[in-house]
């Protein structure tokens, strides 16, 4: 193997890790304030996708149909974290996860309705379109964009949570939720704002797949898959564990799938047997 | 209990059954396919129920055992030529060793990871199926197909699924009411209370788990044998989707509920979808609607109904409302009778 070729899959395995680290991020942030498994993550990545491309051609404005699209995406499951969710905090948890798994089927239906059942192949706006050269290979626009995308994300992220005041509710909310209500913070607001922030990720998460794979109404369930193995092998309740694991993931998918092809579809299991084999709390979990 | 206490408790019950054992007399083949689907459903959601409602644990990979049990009864059956009442001991060692097997990599977790873990375990049973690695014995995407008929016409097959149907709601209930069904269940409500008593929390649920891919993998054999064919989507998501809206639908935590579940949903399934094909997103708002309203499923409507005038509290009232009709009535009485005197 030449280090050119090294070079161009490593590329590949990064932007795929960061695609992984985008859908998986909300679930994870979620998980970690509100210890609600989300299921519909892979749903609202779904629609995120649907949603983006299809408001991208009417807008015919790709800037504008992206924030749009992922704005929508959050403020619905802000609102069903304040409709159904509070209904339940409290009780048991078996229940919060069969809402979140019946909401699939809605929002799956909903989408096969507006959308129809068939794959839809996605136009590429022109400026992603072709390749640039580096290190004397080729590399698609695409890869980059989503690389770039990765890196504004996890910046504006780390900034919100570490630099601003509600950063800091948000992180001592999930160290101890009773202390933060004790000081006299109101952290429902705080649980709806995350939600939010939850489903603004899993739309752009889906926006930047959709240009990768296109449109299907099976992409929500395997995307789930996806996102919940790398959760596991991050650790439930670690954002940074989901991360690294995100881009763990994208570099075993894309080595075992350029050495063993036919082993690329159970990459992401052998990862986590292993993982879970060695530390069963996942990388970063406390448990 | 005399017989007529019997009667009186479950009337209910009894001419449920003398509809389903005369049915086949007068009804089509297709009925009666749809009848055993039921039979054989309502033992897979039966077997998901005493691990969801009964442990307190979801498992999102229940269709592993299911398509385990079709697996190895028709493999047995069409490659090595045994008949289908030797493979079941078969079923039963290998669905519980899964269980075991799956029980020791997950239920040492918080219940969530359990879940997920469950979740992937299933999916990677269902591409090892459909890998071309395996496809000389299981048929890929195909399936097997040509099982040989285990019994002579459709009303036995449909008579024999209702007995296993029958077998497996009684044993079942011997479970769940017997000293460890109880303590699965005083570990669902409170684990820590539970472990600090001095119960083993994990041999417990590991034992729920074994019992249950049992269940669940006697279920498969048998829809193996009424279908005389299996699919690899026996072991997909599709399944254990379809199990667990039957236990919700149908209230978890009572035996009879994922049976009427089971009905249904494959009812709606097999009349509805031809009509409307977005059915599931009703099921979907149903489902929802159950979670957060009625937590103990549709028959728990029954059961409400059912004992409105039974529950302690009410009694409670009734008592004080009749001290106190007494009581006020007496007060009147008198009061009559001191102006008469």
């Amino acid at each position: 193997m030449t280090s050119q070729l090294f070079v161009n899959i490593l590329l590949s395995a990064l932007s795929l890790g960061v695609i992984y680290f985008l859908l998986s991020s909300g679930f994870a942030l979620v998980f970690s304030l509100l210890r609600v498994s989300n299921f519909s993550h892979g749903s609202l990545i779904m629609w995120g996708a649907y949603l983006g491309v299809y408001l991208v051609e009417a807008f015919s404005n790709f800037t504008l149909g992206l924030v749009v699209s992922v704005v929508i995406v959050g403020f619905f499951l802000a609102l069903v974290e304040y409709f159904l969710f509070r209904r339940l905090y409290g009780g048991n948890p078996l229940f919060e996860l069969l809402l979140t798994f019946g909401l699939i089927f809605i929002l799956d239906e909903a989408v096969k309705l507006v959308w129809g059942a068939a794959l839809i192949p996605v136009n590429k706006p022109d400026f992603l379109k072709g390749t640039v050269m580096i290190y004397g290979e080729p590399f698609a626009v695409l890869r980059l964009y989503i690389l770039s995308l990765g890196v504004v994300v996890c910046a504006g992220l780390y900034l919100l949570l570490k630099k601003t005041k509600l950063g800091l509710i948000i992180t001592a909310g999930i160290e101890n939720k009773e202390m933060v209500r004790a000081l006299g913070i109101n952290i429902n607001k705080v649980f709806t704002f995350v939600c939010w922030l939850g489903g603004f990720l899993a739309g752009l998460g889906g926006f930047a797949l959709a240009y990768f794979t296109g449109l299907s109404p099976e992409m929500g369930a395997s995307q789930l898959l996806n996102v919940l193995v790398i959760v596991v092998v991050g650790g439930l309740g670690s954002f940074m564990g989901a991360a690294i694991a995100a881009v763990i993931m994208g570099l075993a998918e894309a080595f075992i799938g350029f050495y063993l092809p036919e082993m690329a579809i159970l990459s992401s299991f052998i990862v986590m047997f292993i993982v879970l084999g060695i530390k069963p709390s996942g990388l970063l979990g406390e448990v | 209990m005399s017989m007529k206490i019997y009667f009186q408790r479950y009337w209910a019950g009894i001419v449920i059954l003398i509809i389903l054992a005369l049915l086949p007399l007068f009804s089509s083949e297709y009925t009666k396919i749809v009848a055993m689907q039921i039979f054989i459903f309502g033992v897979f959601a039966i077997s998901y129920d005493i691990l969801l409602g009964y442990t307190g644990i979801a498992s999102f990979g229940h269709a592993i055992f299911f398509g385990t049990g079709a697996y190895v009864s028709a493999l047995m059956m069409i490659k090595a030529g045994y008949s289908f009442w030797a493979t079941l001991p078969f079923v039963i060692v290998i669905c519980a060793l899964i269980g075991l097997l799956i029980g020791f990599l997950t239920l040492r977790f918080a219940t969530i990871y359990f879940t997920i873990v469950t979740l992937a375990l299933g999916q990677f049973c269902y591409f090892l199926l459909t890998n071309a690695l395996t496809y000389q014995y299981t048929g890929g995407d195909d399936g097997l197909h040509g099982i040989p008929a285990i019994l002579q016409t459709k009303t036995q097959m449909y008579y024999l699924a209702l007995a296993f149907l029958l077998a497996m709601f009684f044993i079942a209930k011997k479970i769940v009411s017997s000293p460890p069904g109880k303590t699965l269940v005083a570990i669902r409500e409170n684990e820590f209370r539970a472990k600090m008593i001095g119960y083993n929390v994990l041999n417990y649920r590991l034992i729920a788990l074994v019992i249950s891919g049992v269940m669940a993998g006697l279920a498969g054999s048998m829809n193996a044998a009424v279908l005389k064919s299996v699919f690899p989507s026996f072991m997909g998501a599709g399944t254990t989707i379809d199990v667990i809206l039957m236990t919700i639908l149908g209230g978890m935590g009572s035996i009879l509920g994922p049976v009427i579940g089971a009905a249904l949903v494959i009812i709606c399934q097999q009349y509805l979808s031809s009509y409307f094909e977005w059915w599931l997103m009703i099921f979907g708002i149903i489902f929802v609607l159950v979670v957060l309203f009625l937590p103990q499923g549709l028959i728990g409507i029954f059961y409400r109904l059912k004992d409105k005038n039974n529950t302690s509290e009410q009694k409670l009232k009734n008592e004080n409302y009749n001290r106190f009709k007494n009581h006020f009535l007496g007060k009147c009485f008198q009061l009559f009778r001191r102006q008469d005197s």
